[in-house]
């Protein structure tokens, strides 16, 4: 079972392979939007390369309701226990 | 070749709006306070149909490599249908595409140009010269060797990908996918 920093580590490479944002700047408590300026196709990127690999489903109603990184990498970690 | 239809993702792009209204409204003489038509408009669902395009596609591509004896790292030339630039990254990355691969990207010239926008791509990267730019192939064993790919979708969401090999004529097993039938396949010439 991955720590929380290492599912917020791996969170943050997709992060920065999708939407080009460096991974130190990928914080629990940072907004996709509003902080890191992730738009809405990429966050469906993210998203499903997320469920790739953490090996987790997300359904669309979920993935509405991730406003930070927190709340996706608590989601992730839910999911995968 | 692999191809199929989602019927599924219907509500995703639909007209919302019937034609009635719209045919029976009399223009002349015209008013402006009142009669104008509820002309009927197309609704998409964006986010969604992303979701479905860059997914789907890049599912059908993986079947297509599959059943060509391909991998995506073998590859030289991605051909996407040029629906949007966004969907084209997405399958580039979803289908982890080696980085030198050449990408065709018509649409930022041509825009969406629906059925005609993969053989103009393809068009566009050989006139260009863009896909004949590898250190190591020649411009004849280019055309003899590489492995081109191309991948369309649908408004109605429909989906097929096909490899290409130029010059080559060669057999490939063909998985065809229909809504309310048993998947079946069948051999293809290409």
């Amino acid at each position: 079972m991955p720590t929380t920093e290492e599912v917020r580590a791996d969170l943050a490479e997709i992060v920065n392979e999708v939407a080009g944002v460096p991974v130190n700047d990928v914080q629990l408590d940072k907004s996709f939007t509003d902080d890191l300026d992730v738009d809405s196709l990429s966050m469906v990127e993210i998203i499903y390369a997320a469920e790739e690999k953490f090996g987790v489903s997300i359904p669309d109603e979920e993935a509405k309701n991730l406003k930070t990184v927190g709340d996706a990498v608590a989601y992730i970690e839910r999911a995968a226990a | 070749m692999v191809w199929g239809s989602d019927g599924d993702q219907a509500p995703l792009i639909q007209q919302t709006q019937p034609w009635d209204a719209a045919l029976a409204w009399d223009p002349w003489p015209y008013r402006a306070t009142e009669g104008d038509a509820n002309w009927p408009t197309l609704k998409m669902e964006g986010n969604p149909v992303f979701k479905w395009a860059s997914y789907t596609m890049a599912k059908t591509a993986a079947e297509a490599l599959d059943a060509a004896g391909v991998r995506a790292e073998d590859l030289d030339v991605f051909a996407p249908h040029q629906a949007n630039m966004r969907i084209t990254d997405a399958m580039f990355r979803a289908l982890k595409l080696p980085s030198r691969v050449v990408v065709a990207r018509d649409i930022a010239r041509q825009g969406n140009t629906s059925a005609a926008s993969i053989p103009l791509a393809i068009e566009a990267l050989l006139e260009s010269g863009e896909a004949h730019q590898r250190p190591d192939l020649s411009d004849h064993r280019l055309r003899r060797r590489t492995g081109l790919r191309r991948s369309g979708d649908h408004p109605a969401l429909k989906s097929g990908s096909k490899r290409i090999h130029p010059n080559h004529h060669q057999r490939s097993t063909v998985h065809a996918h229909h809504r309310g039938s048993p998947r079946r396949s069948c051999r293809d010439r290409q």
